[in-house]
């Protein structure tokens, strides 16, 4: 029986066609794991080469994001300054006293388009007094594409002119281009340009006012300072049209 | 992973015993086939070092049993078939070893285990608890038990 039992297991054999097709899958195999093993620093190189396009195009976005392109002062008596990208979005608000901190406090204008800051700005100065009726507010816009500054000067008085019609004001609005000078001296004494250029003004009229002074007026106390010393000397009205510095 | 050469010589050394051991799993060529190139695949994806060609053919056997036991949970193949439905390469048996190979076959797993490494491959019931990873005397106890029934099958003639 032993015999017998060995001899009917020794008539199976592994049949050659069957021998032949696993030899061949494995075969199969074996070459695509070489095929994966072959390139394993082609792998890494492409994906260390993936993550740092996508860390030079992320920091490209990034700087061309945060680039500042154009700046717009608000003045009421709160002074607020926008800075804004190439998109037109603004990337910085900065108040340029406490009445400005104040709304910036409860109030975010960043990454939205300037032209809808201004006007949730002045839905806040509105909204806390700042602007009534009688009130001005004074709009300065820099930036060194000439093209872009009077598109930015048309879009923004458009909005103001919206805002302060849905608020029922008719406050006076002054809408005007500064040069980067100006922006830069205004700066400088930390006020807005609209601020500098009144005092600045006042200066030429009055030798004696003096920075520190001035700044504890509104824009609107200012004009009124200007208009006085031109009523006394030259017998002038002042003009609130549109003006470039 | 084993290299073309390594598999080839695998195929060639133990292609008969890893057959043999389908055949006393499972009697359809297409889970044969499968079986079949699992054992292999698994010799090559195995990346440890055999100390003998007695330890590679004792893995192998081991890996084999346990793949097709593992195939057999399948409630589809838990029914042991005669080996009449076995490939036409193995119809060229010869009718009393087809019969006692099928006698064989119907045996509880464990039983045609023993009876195929003690009596084919000559391996001791120590050696065979080895490879299973059994106590010696169980394997002794299954031999046994082994050979009763088989014995009984084949009409009480006697198995040493």
């Amino acid at each position: 029986m032993n015999n017998m039992i060995h001899n009917a297991f020794d008539k199976i054999h592994a049949e050659d066609a069957l021998k032949q097709k696993t030899a061949d899958f494995l075969h199969e195999r074996i070459r695509q794991q070489n095929v994966k093993r072959k390139n394993p620093h082609l792998r890494i190189v492409a994906a260390f080469a993936s993550f740092a396009l996508l860390f030079i195009i992320g920091g490209i976005s990034h700087n061309l994001y945060f680039t500042p392109s154009a700046y717009v002062d608000i003045d009421v008596n709160p002074s607020i300054e926008l800075v804004v990208n190439r998109f037109g979005r603004v990337i910085k608000a900065e108040p340029y006293n406490d009445d400005g901190a104040a709304i910036l406090e409860d109030i975010s204008v960043r990454h939205i388009s300037y032209d809808a800051a201004v006007d949730t700005l002045i839905d806040a100065m509105v909204s806390n007094g700042y602007l009534n009726q009688d009130g001005l507010l004074s709009v300065s816009v820099q930036t060194n594409d000439g093209e872009r500054k009077s598109s930015m000067l048309g879009i923004l008085q458009s909005a103001i002119d919206n805002s302060l019609q849905e608020h029922h004001t008719n406050a006076a609005t002054d809408v005007f281009p500064v040069s980067e000078d100006i922006r830069t001296h205004a700066h400088k004494n930390h006020m807005t340009p609209a601020m500098y250029l009144a005092i600045s003004e006042l200066q030429q009229l009055d030798p004696t006012v003096n920075f520190e002074d001035c700044q504890k007026h509104t824009l609107k106390e200012l004009k009124q300072m200007i208009q006085d010393h031109n009523g006394q000397h030259h017998n002038k009205n002042h003009n609130e049209g549109k003006r470039a510095y | 992973m084993r290299s073309e050469v390594e598999a080839n010589r695998a195929i060639a050394l133990y292609a008969d015993t890893v057959r043999r051991i389908c055949f006393m799993y499972l009697k359809n060529h297409s889970d044969v086939e499968d079986i079949f190139q699992d054992v292999f695949l698994k010799y090559i994806l195995y990346e440890h070092s055999f100390e003998s060609d007695a330890h590679e053919k004792a893995w192998l056997i081991r890996v084999a049993i346990n793949t097709c036991k593992d195939e057999l949970k399948s409630l589809f193949r838990k029914k042991v078939h005669s080996i009449e439905d076995v490939t036409p390469e193995l119809c060229c048996i010869q009718e009393n070893d087809q019969e006692l190979l099928d006698h064989i076959s119907r045996l509880p797993p464990k039983y045609k285990n023993v009876i195929y490494l003690f009596y084919y491959e000559g391996y001791t019931a120590v050696e065979i608890a080895k490879i299973l990873k059994k106590n010696d005397n169980t394997i002794y106890t299954w031999l046994s038990r082994a050979r009763e029934k088989l014995k009984k099958e084949l009409g009480g003639e006697p198995i040493e």
